[in-house]
């Protein structure tokens, strides 16, 4: 019997890496409550450097979870939540799989004498 | 918001003693009857093997640790979803056996994993008396 190694979905996995870290996860959420920010704004906001910063942005851009687009002099970024979706779709799904298995264990188990 | 908040948690207790609970999560042929709809996989650290679920394709499946009555971490992947390590423990309760269910992308726990500088298997190293999740209270 051969195994191969299980297939990787990039895109819900750079999602995830995305969403790891806890400061990435206030830059989406701080985001989701302004139509954009710049990274010098979120630097006023966040404890942390405007270098730290702009290394975030660039992971949640590869994530295709943010947007970033020059206006003048500054860059703007905007949330595209639509990769959410799929990482969220996961949970779901993976949460509605494991009620049914574990629904099914325990009546297997209050059957037995 | 947890790091834990992008991981699956479910938690059911079980009206049987542990000896049992720990026959329907570690025998292949008990599995079969609720996880998923074939298992050919020893539960056994290092195992290799695979779990065919309702979509009909076997997908790869392998043991990365057990400890005897109490703990199963699983790696797999299936339908269309990310690489995760799933981990199953058990523990007595008053009306019988908590089996708490926890699933992770891999690449969470990876990332995790740098961030505390422990490489990326953050959850070696439990004792058999450990009580609850380690991913769980790893990731706290």
């Amino acid at each position: 019997m051969s195994a191969t190694a299980p297939q990787r979905q990039p895109a819900v996995d750079a999602v995830f890496t995305a969403l790891s870290d806890p400061t990435r996860r206030r830059v989406v959420e701080l985001l989701s409550q302004r139509p954009s920010v710049t990274a010098s704004g979120l630097a006023q906001e966040l404890p942390i450097t405007r270098q730290a910063i702009a290394k975030h942005l660039t992971t949640l851009v590869d994530a295709g979870l943010i947007s970033a687009a020059h206006e003048g002099r500054e860059t703007r970024y905007r949330l595209t939540p639509e990769p959410l979706a799929g990482a969220m779709r996961w949970m779901a799904a993976a949460g509605a799989r494991w009620d049914e298995r574990l629904a099914r264990l325990a009546q297997r188990l209050a059957e037995q004498p | 918001m947890a790091i834990n908040d992008v991981a699956v948690r479910r938690e059911v207790v079980l009206p049987v003693d542990r000896e049992t609970a720990w026959d329907a999560v570690a025998d292949p042929a008990e599995l079969a009857t609720w996880l998923a709809s074939e298992v050919e996989l020893e539960i056994e650290a290092g195992a290799v093997g695979w779990l065919r679920w309702e979509d009909g394709e076997r997908h790869p499946a392998m043991v990365e640790e057990v400890v005897d009555h109490r703990r199963i971490v699983l790696r797999w992947s299936e339908e269309d979803g990310p690489e995760t390590i799933v981990e199953l423990v058990l523990d007595d309760v008053p009306e019988g056996t908590r089996l708490v269910v926890l699933e992770l992308p891999v690449v969470q726990l990876e990332a995790v994993g740098a961030l505390l500088e422990q490489g990326p298997r953050i959850i070696g190293g439990s004792s058999p008396g450990a009580r609850g999740p380690q991913m769980v209270a790893a990731l706290a």
